[in-house]
């Protein structure tokens, strides 16, 4: 039986001074808020997709476009309307994710136009505003009905080199992995952190240096485990589904939607 | 099959001395266990025997070939070597970078360039002898310590193999997974595969191993022998460390 | 400073998106020359690791916290061409899959974030690294990279905001994007970075890298094979801001003309009549009046006469070391 030292062996008595973490636990906040999202995100199987990621990518891409040039209020309330559209098909959860987050960022638009609104460009302010939601809305949706392995896929679609679909895919699973691994170094610091550390920043720091030292370990061993396959360097595209039914619906909405955004020009 | 001869393997620049003069005989159909302390180079010796770790002296040869980092540079070789010996690691996790389970088990076939219809019959027969057919179209990612093993296994099995190597398989596995991985090893083995894995995990590895090579803290070759003697020999095992 | 969309007028999106392809294909050129062992997965988990670094809360003054932007962390221990790479995938998930960041803004994103933040702060770090012996002078090269890239990065993006109201206005004259001009945009972005996010910045990077520094010296980038001398970026870039010039009304403090100068007092006043030296006399007679060139718009001329001008003084001063190099020889 091994001896303890005296204050290992009896009571103590710490009162820790008030001091304040924010940083901290904004910090494990937004990791946790990552994982969470990110947890969902990769939920989607392949199977459920039933719509070409890359033609929702590329679609989401026009849209956008069309709503930055547009000066036209109704054109927007047509956006408007086809997002509802859209939501009503999907479920209340995701819903509810992206009318929270298109809220969020039209909310935050609002607060930094507001000086130009009250100086007298309200009409711009308002209208970046109603922008903004749209946008976020439309990206959220795609994403959430995507899932990211359809949306490594789109990108394979849409003929993007090797190099960039195999470091955009193991970017998204790492990010997560690596973001697991920081979310438990950050609980450890809280963990430790009964009073007022002096050098706070370095204790982050030392965070990221390790998650930086432990990512290279991972790259590495990645490495050796797609060598095992057979992986010389090339990556090789999967097999394309032929564009079908519904492809051809998100095209035809699209160019009604190109149509509108041309009759609802002002001169 | 797998001859190593006075093989040394050392990193940072030769400071570290991993494995030390290292002679090793392996024949095609054996079933070999490793077995040593922590930090005695088992990892190392196995990721050597896959490539992966060059020697700094000795040799290896593979199935009468010699097996070196210039020749393992090119293509065609290493694409062959890589194919016809299978590494299962021991963290799961580094050994999963695909989308979905069935993208990760046809990634090996579709490499060796095999037809879309080959490859799918392959990922189907790897799903059903695993038994994970269900995880066909989820997320390695989120899957559990088990069923991530069995989705790497799969994915190595899909390359078919001569030879398959294996860090610590039944570590954080359930017994009741042990008890079916130790199974499908066993029927690999007796269908002529030559099975070589490092385990801690005695109990779960019984009737699998015939042969055991035992690595020392001083990074030799301890001893060889049939694996049950060498199991049952307590004092030795305790002076190794090992009990 | 992650632009959303909206606030950049899709032709300011296009331009920057322009801007950042030929940067993305050298990058991808020089990251796969050097492409060994791990670099690939290495790539991917490097963008991975930039947008966690994002996530980062770092505490400021104040009890305030501050978003780390960490580009000038990859690019010290990736380096710069593969840094660009990873911060712009890290980019590219924030906007696509966490709505973070706009879509048609990416090309602006990129440009701020993944170009200007890798790359100007890797040169300062390695110019002082390599004039300095001690590992102090070497790490304060360091924070003060990244210090003075994030502060570039913010101006950059005050520059794309404020020429906003310049460049894209309704038949009102209302601004139809960022309605704030560069006089507004300008101090609004840059002096936080120059007061708070920089220093905070300076002190994650340096602490981060020191950690990795001490505890696996080899795994941070060794440097030295792509040797751009600062010089040349510094000189492209001014070049390429030129055109803001042309934004900016009257003409510059010094340059009237013999007309010119009789209103030069401003605010109404006149010279009662032009000082009799300045009266006409011989006049130069210029190739390029005014930057005008060919009949092309003001900035084409005002840019090519800036890289041309530019590429003159280079030339005279190295024509005028060699000269010098020679005398002290002989």
């Amino acid at each position: 039986m091994p001896e303890l030292p005296g204050w290992l062996a009896g009571d103590q008595r710490y009162e820790p001074r008030r001091g304040r973490d924010a940083f901290l636990d904004r910090s494990i906040l937004a990791f946790l808020a990552l994982l969470a999202r990110g947890g969902a995100l990769g939920g989607a199987p392949a199977g459920r997709v039933r719509t070409d990621p890359a033609a929702k990518v590329v679609a989401a891409v026009v849209v956008l476009l069309l709503v930055s040039l547009s000066r036209s209020t109704v054109f927007l309330a047509i956006v408007g309307s086809g997002l509802l559209a859209f939501l009503a098909g999907q479920d209340g959860k995701l819903i509810a994710g992206v009318l929270k987050a298109a809220a969020a960022a039209a909310l935050f638009t609002l607060a930094v136009l507001l000086p130009s609104a009250l100086l007298g460009r309200g009409p711009a302010a308002a209208m970046i505003t109603a922008k903004v939601f749209l946008s976020v809305a439309w990206v959220r949706l795609v994403a959430a009905s995507t899932g990211w392995a359809a949306m490594t896929d789109a990108f394979k679609r849409l003929g993007a080199p090797d190099l960039f679909i195999l470091v955009f895919d193991l970017a998204l699973k790492y990010i997560l992995l690596l973001g697991e691994f920081a979310l438990t170094l950050l609980y450890a610091l809280k963990l430790r952190s009964v009073g007022r550390s002096p050098g706070r920043t370095g204790s982050l720091g030392g965070i990221a240096g390790t998650m930086f030292l432990t990512s290279k370990e991972m790259a590495e061993e990645l490495y050796d485990a797609m060598v095992c396959r057979g992986f010389t360097g090339d990556y090789r595209p999967l097999p394309r589904r032929p564009p079908g039914l519904r492809e051809a619906a998100l095209g035809g909405a699209v160019g009604l939607l190109v149509a509108a955004f041309f009759l609802t020009r002002r001169g | 099959m797998i001859e190593l001869t006075g093989v040394s393997c050392s990193y940072a620049e030769g400071e570290v001395e991993v494995l030390r003069d290292l002679d090793l005989r392996v024949g095609r159909g054996d079933s070999v266990a490793l077995i040593g302390p922590n930090g005695c180079g088992k990892s190392t010796l196995l990721k050597l025997l896959n490539g992966l770790t060059p020697a700094r002296t000795g040799r290896y040869v593979f199935d009468g070939e010699a097996i070196t980092p210039e020749r393992l540079r090119q293509a065609p070789f290493a694409r062959r070597f890589h194919q016809r010996i299978g590494f299962l690691f021991q963290n799961s996790d580094a050994q999963l970078f695909c989308p979905l389970v069935h993208e990760e088990i046809a990634f090996g076939p579709r490499q060796m360039g095999l037809a879309e219809p080959e490859v799918a019959r392959r990922v189907a027969d790897c799903l059903d002898l695993l038994g994970i057919a269900a995880l066909r179209d989820r997320v390695p990612y989120h899957l559990s310590g088990g069923e991530k093993r069995k989705v790497a296994l799969a994915s190595v099995l899909a390359l078919d193999p001569e030879v398959l190597v294996l860090d610590e398989p039944m570590t954080g596995l359930d017994p009741r997974t042990k008890q079916s991985l130790r199974e499908l090893l066993v029927a690999l083995n007796a269908a002529g595969k030559t099975v070589l894995g490092s385990t801690h995990d005695f109990k779960y590895v019984e009737g699998l191993f015939r042969t055991a090579v035992v690595l020392g803290a001083d990074h030799r070759v301890a001893r060889v022998g049939p694996y049950q003697e060498i199991i049952e020999d307590e004092r030795f095992l305790r002076a190794q460390n090992i009990l | 400073m992650h632009i959303p969309d909206h606030y950049l007028s899709p032709a300011t999106c296009a331009a920057m998106g322009a801007v950042m392809v030929p940067v993305w294909s050298v990058s991808l050129r020089k990251v796969r020359a050097g492409l060994t062992r791990s670099s690939a997965p290495m790539l991917g988990i490097g963008a991975a690791f930039s947008f966690l670094i994002m996530l980062f809360n770092v505490p400021a003054p104040g009890g305030t916290t501050v978003h780390a932007a960490g580009g000038t962390l990859v690019a010290a221990l990736l380096g710069p061409w593969a840094a660009c790479l990873a911060v712009s995938v890290a980019l590219l998930v924030q906007a696509l899959l966490f709505g973070d960041g706009g879509i048609l803004a990416f090309g602006a994103n990129c440009f701020n974030m993944a170009c200007v933040i890798p790359f100007v702060g890797y040169f300062v770090y390695r110019f002082l690294q390599d004039r300095c012996r001690s590992e102090r002078a070497r790490l304060f090269g360091l924070g003060l990279g990244a210090y003075l890239a994030i502060n570039l990065a913010a101006l950059c993006a005050a520059i794309e905001f404020g020429i906003q109201p310049a460049i894209a206005r309704d038949l009102a004259g209302q601004p139809l994007y960022c309605p704030y001009p560069l006089a507004l945009a300008i101090p609004g972005m840059v002096l936080p970075h120059l007061l708070v996010a920089g220093f905070v910045e300076g002190c994650f990077t340096v602490s981060a890298f020191a950690f990795i520094r001490r505890v696996s010296p080899g795994s941070v980038h060794p440097g030295g094979t792509t040797r751009i001398p600062a010089l040349y970026g510094l000189l492209a870039a001014l070049a390429g801001l030129c055109p803001l010039g042309l934004l900016a009304t009257g003409s510059g403090w010094g340059e009237w003309g013999v007309g010119g100068i009789r209103t030069a007092l401003g605010s109404g006043r006149s010279l009662a009549s032009v000082p009799s030296g300045m009266l006409p006399g011989p006049v130069l007679k210029a190739p390029w009046q005014d930057y005008a060139v060919l009949g092309l718009p003001g900035w084409v001329g005002y840019v090519w006469s800036a890289f041309a001008g530019a590429a003159c003084l280079l030339v005279a001063f190295k024509l005028f070391g060699r000269l010098k190099r020679a005398g002290t020889r002989a």
